[in-house]
């Protein structure tokens, strides 16, 4: 009789689910049945003569077991698969009941493993990988300038722009942007509003598509018809409300009528997610000669024919041209090209990409911890296995319900890793913010996790737990020795033996790496903190105040107007002293002015010319507030004025690579105000100043007095000896008072700006230092339970020996002599896998070596201390064994 | 008449057979078969139950409670359409296996030399 599927597959589903679902019945029914069955057979019996008591014996034998029939009944009806996963669960419930605490750690450990995995990637796929909102966007650059005397990229000066343009066969379009800001007086406070020009092809270029109305035109460039806007989302959001009937209506930016024509979305963010509008600007004719202001951030679209590295051919190609024809600008210029992406996420990379290989580093941990928990338990079971595979039951059967109690402990690490995971791509990207300001990345939490990492993940540590639950099925064997010996034989499974030893060194060795890379992060951080800032940061407050062109512009009246301010800032209760610079530091401002040395070698002239210089515009009493110190010279005073002799002060590093044997004091400097440099005389030298942070050096710097040059905006620094963040109110509203339309942005206490300058590394040195201790602290689990177990496995073993005379070393080394050696192996190998892999951190260090010894040193000794602790008290357990006992107990 | 072995599988055919006849109990499948098999055929017990709920499960036969002739509750087995149309094709195919095996077991000598 042959089962034929197809044709009965949907009434076995029925008949199933049936008897599934209503069970008394089926039971009963079948009881029933059954007995029917005896009673008819037992009439039989009589009516053939046998006395009813005999009737009834041979009729139960004949019929046999009733269980055995039922069983087979049950079987049939293909009961017999839920009845054994049933029973499978509750023999994994009662186990964990038994022991909760090894589920529980257990649980948490993949939990957190898986969970904080994948975080970690789908963050990190979503910064480094995720498509840019724009066409093609595979095929858009950003073209920089480089000189190569000082390394630096720089935007690129308009007749580069103009040149590289028209002569350039690689590019399909060019395109500019050109940073920019004005006041917004519609409603509420005047608000500063960050602003780019584009050029207007930028958006076409892009190929980015508006949420609402139009972008720029190539019309949108004649003058006349440039007042037009396009809003970025949140703006819209924020300011307007999301108001839909926004196109066609007049802004005022700077006191002028803007039109609004189009809304961008939420994803399109270029070239940083803070630019509030983005208005168009058709090329500055008067530009496209100038090669001495780096101002155009270009963009461009390779043709589809070509290749990023044969547009970096061409593009040589054309600097060098550029350097023959302009030898006074262009002689160290080159031309730098970079993915788009890069642009967006290039310092950003190396930390995201160090986050991902530790935490992955810990899943490794976490995986191999639990699995030498499980195989430890597993080894502990066989005692059981043998039994019960010598009563009878089927290898299949045990597996199936080691499968079971694999399978219990995976999904419930799987759901509460799924949380860990959600969580964690909520958290994660609020600490990079500052970084990730300049991306377009998702806004909720659910959107960044990557399922497939999820999948992978989850996968693969499902297979752990499952494996490892089910390995003493796999090996069952009734053997007779595991039996006679009581289940606790003299030494585990080889197989098992040696793969939790195996284990053990990875995890040492694992450990190990993560302890000097984090070690290795920390010294670089503290030796960070270590730098002087060169300004005294601590009861500073710093905002910037931003001038409308139309209304106070040119000296005198911007130094007059500036001195009002800070007169009524000073009369703020607990300010101590406040002095105005035109880009103060930390904030991320900078202004260069070509300059050069007039008394030096004329060849030297010729190659100086339009080297750039750190240029800022101070009050004088600026220097004191900041507490920098003069070195040499003097402070600008009240001689210093517009009409009397111009002068500056230069900073120590200029003063050093200029005259490095002699008092520049009265020499003069030619620098740039506007163009070109103009002959200054240099009053006083100051000390070094660390504009950009802690992590980089101090630039060669040049101050201006207030009273000699205007500028657009000024940034204000505040004294005071309460705690800086209790001023902001009072100062606004001081300011205020002198021009209610005046905004104030960028309200930040200075020490907030000097932990922020540092804010990557101490985030990426957190989250390494979390992981390394997270690490050692499984390894010393790991490392634990391994000598634990060893010592309960083998007490008859010692009892017996220390009848025999062994004495305490004796015990000590047979208890530890394995897992010691084991130690050392990981260590050794985690040694020499840190001294080849801590190279990639070579950037994020500040002043310490990847193969720092003190570092390395620590971190070994520190993971050896650790296995020390862990292997005491099992260790100090199996000195303290009762022969006796021992002996006796079986 | 002396008794036949059960060939494994021809359980299920017996049992749709008993059925065919008319709607039967366990207890009268059992019956059933002896007579139709001049009591020749004898079912084990034990397996009897568990081919009855085999093939109720492939819904070759329907169950039914109802009264016995001695009033009792029991539990009657019938035929389906597909049950016959089963019984049809297995009872069709047994015959052409039997007679192609007594066709090969009653060949003599003088017919392999045709």
């Amino acid at each position: 009789m042959t089962w034929r599927p197809e044709v009965n597959l949907l009434h076995r589903f029925r008949s199933l689910a049936d008897a599934l679902f209503r069970r008394d019945r089926f039971e009963n029914s079948m009881s029933d049945e059954v007995q029917f069955h005896l009673e008819a057979y037992v009439e039989e019996l009589v009516r053939a003569g046998i006395p009813r008591d005999e009737a009834h014996r041979r009729a139960r034998i004949e019929f046999g077991g009733v269980e055995l029939v039922k069983d087979d009944c049950r079987q049939a009806r293909g009961l017999q698969s839920f009845d054994e996963l049933g029973q499978n669960l509750r023999h994994s419930l009662r186990t964990i009941r038994r022991n909760p605490a090894f589920t529980c750690v257990i649980v948490a450990i993949l939990a957190l493993g898986i969970g904080g995995n994948t975080a970690v990637f789908s963050v990190v796929r979503a910064v480094l990988l995720r498509p840019l909102p724009y066409g093609e966007s595979e095929r858009l650059v950003s073209i920089w300038e480089k000189n190569t005397e000082h390394q630096r990229k720089d935007k690129l000066t308009g007749g580069d722009y103009a040149d590289w343009r028209a002569r350039n066969h690689a590019f399909d379009e060019m395109a500019y942007s050109w940073d920019a800001s004005y006041t917004l007086t519609d409603s509420g406070d005047p608000q500063t509003v960050l602003a780019y020009n584009f050029s207007p092809n930028f958006f076409s270029m892009l190929g980015a598509q508006p949420l609402l109305g139009r972008t720029f035109v190539e019309e949108d460039g004649q003058p006349g018809h440039d007042r037009v806007v396009v809003l970025s989302h949140h703006l819209w959001e924020g300011k307007f409300g999301g108001d839909r009937s926004i196109v066609g209506r007049v802004i005022r930016l700077d006191g002028d009528p803007y039109t609004v024509i189009g809304v961008m979305p939420n994803e399109f963010a270029h070239p940083n997610s803070k630019v509030d509008v983005w208005t168009p600007l058709p090329f500055p004719n008067g530009l496209a000669q100038n090669f001495g202001l780096h101002v155009f951030q270009v963009v461009a679209r390779l043709k589809p024919t070509v290749s990023l590295t044969q547009a970096q051919n061409e593009m040589n190609f054309l600097a060098r041209q550029s350097a023959e024809d302009h030898p006074n600008t262009n002689l160290h210029t080159s031309a730098e090209l970079e993915q788009l992406r890069e642009t967006y996420v290039g310092n950003i990379r190396l930390p995201m990409l160090v986050l991902q290989a530790a935490v992955f580093f810990m899943l490794l941990i976490a995986c191999s911890n639990v699995a030498n928990m499980l195989l430890a338990r597993a080894s502990a079971n066989e005692r059981e296995v043998a039994i019960r595979s010598s009563l009878g039951a089927g290898k299949w059967r045990l597996l199936r319900q080691y499968l079971v109690q694999g399978l219990v402990l995976s999904i419930s690490a799987a759901t509460l890793a799924v949380v860990v995971a959600y969580w964690g791509v909520a958290v994660l990207p609020q600490l990079f913010r500052t970084q990730l300001a300049t991306l377009p990345l998702p806004a909720h939490p659910g959107d960044w996790l990557d399922w497939r990492v999820m999948a992978f993940t989850l996968g693969t540590a499902l297979l752990v737990a499952v494996i490892c639950s089910a390995i003493p099925a796999l090996r069952a064997r009734p053997s007779q020795e595991v039996l006679r010996s009581g289940g606790r034989g003299t030494t585990e499974r080889l197989f098992a033996l040696r793969l939790r030893s195996a284990l053990i060194v990875g995890q040492v060795a694992l450990s190990l790496m993560l302890l000097v890379g984090s070690g290795l992060l920390i010294r670089s951080f503290l030796k960070l903190q270590d730098q002087s800032l060169g300004f005294q940061p601590h009861g500073i407050l710093s905002f910037v105040l931003q001038f409308p062109p139309n209304r106070y512009s040119g000296l005198p009246r911007t130094a007059s107007f500036l001195e009002e301010m800070l007169t009524l800032i000073r009369a703020v209760p607990g300010v101590e002293s406040a002095a105005s610079i035109s880009t103060p530091p930390l904030t991320g401002m900078d202004a260069r002015r070509p300059y050069f040395d007039p008394s030096g070698p004329t060849d030297q002239q010729k190659t100086d010319q339009y080297q750039t210089v750190q240029y800022r515009v101070i009050t004088p009493d600026y220097f004191r507030v900041m507490n920098i110190r003069l070195k040499a010279g003097r402070f600008f005073d009240d001689r210093d004025r517009q009409g009397s002799r111009n002068v500056i002060i230069i900073n120590e590093k200029l003063a050093r690579e200029r005259w490095p044997n002699t008092n520049p004091v009265g020499r003069t400097l030619n620098v740039a105000d506007l163009a070109r440099p103009e002959p200054r005389e240099i009053v006083g030298v100051v000390g070094d100043v660390r504009h950009e942070g802690l992590a980089a050096e101090s630039p060669i710097e040049v101050y201006r007095p207030a009273y000699q040059v205007s500028w657009p905006f000024f940034g204000v620094v505040v004294r005071t000896s309460l705690d800086p963040a209790q001023l902001v109110s009072s100062v606004r509203a001081a300011v205020w008072a002198g021009d209610k339309d005046l905004p104030v942005n960028d309200v930040r206490t200075m020490e907030d700006l000097a932990a922020d300058s540092v804010g990557l590394h101490r985030t990426i040195m957190l989250f390494l230092g979390l992981f390394a201790s997270l690490a050692v602290l499984l390894a010393c689990v790991g490392i634990y339970s391994m000598i634990s177990y060893s010592v309960t496995l083998r007490t008859h073993e010692i009892g017996i020996r220390m009848a025999l005379g062994a004495r305490t070393p004796d015990v000590l080394s047979i208890i530890l002599g394995r897992t010691t050696m084991l130690t050392i192996i990981g260590l050794v190998i985690g040694l020499i896998a840190a001294l080849g892999l801590t190279r990639f951190l070579a950037t994020l260090l500040f002043d310490i070596r990847p193969t720092d010894m003190v570092t390395l040193v620590a971190a070994m000794l520190t993971l050896a201390l650790t296995a020390v602790c862990a292997a005491y008290f099992p260790a100090r357990r199996a000195c303290r064994i009762d022969p006796n006992i021992a002996l006796r107990d079986e | 008449m002396k008794s036949a072995e059960l060939l494994p599988g021809t359980l299920d055919m017996l049992i749709l057979k008993a059925v065919s006849l008319r709607p039967l109990h366990g207890y009268g499948v059992l019956l059933r078969i002896r007579q139709i098999s001049q009591k020749a055929l004898d079912i084990p017990q034990g397996s009897l139950y568990p081919a009855l709920y085999r093939l109720e499960h492939q819904h070759l036969i329907t169950s039914e409670w109802g009264e016995s002739e001695n009033g009792r509750k029991a539990k009657y087995y019938k035929l389906t359409a597909v049950g016959r149309k089963r019984l049809r094709e297995e009872t069709a195919s047994w015959n052409r296996l039997v007679a192609a095996i007594a066709a090969a077991l009653n060949t003599t000598p003088d017919d392999l030399e045709a």
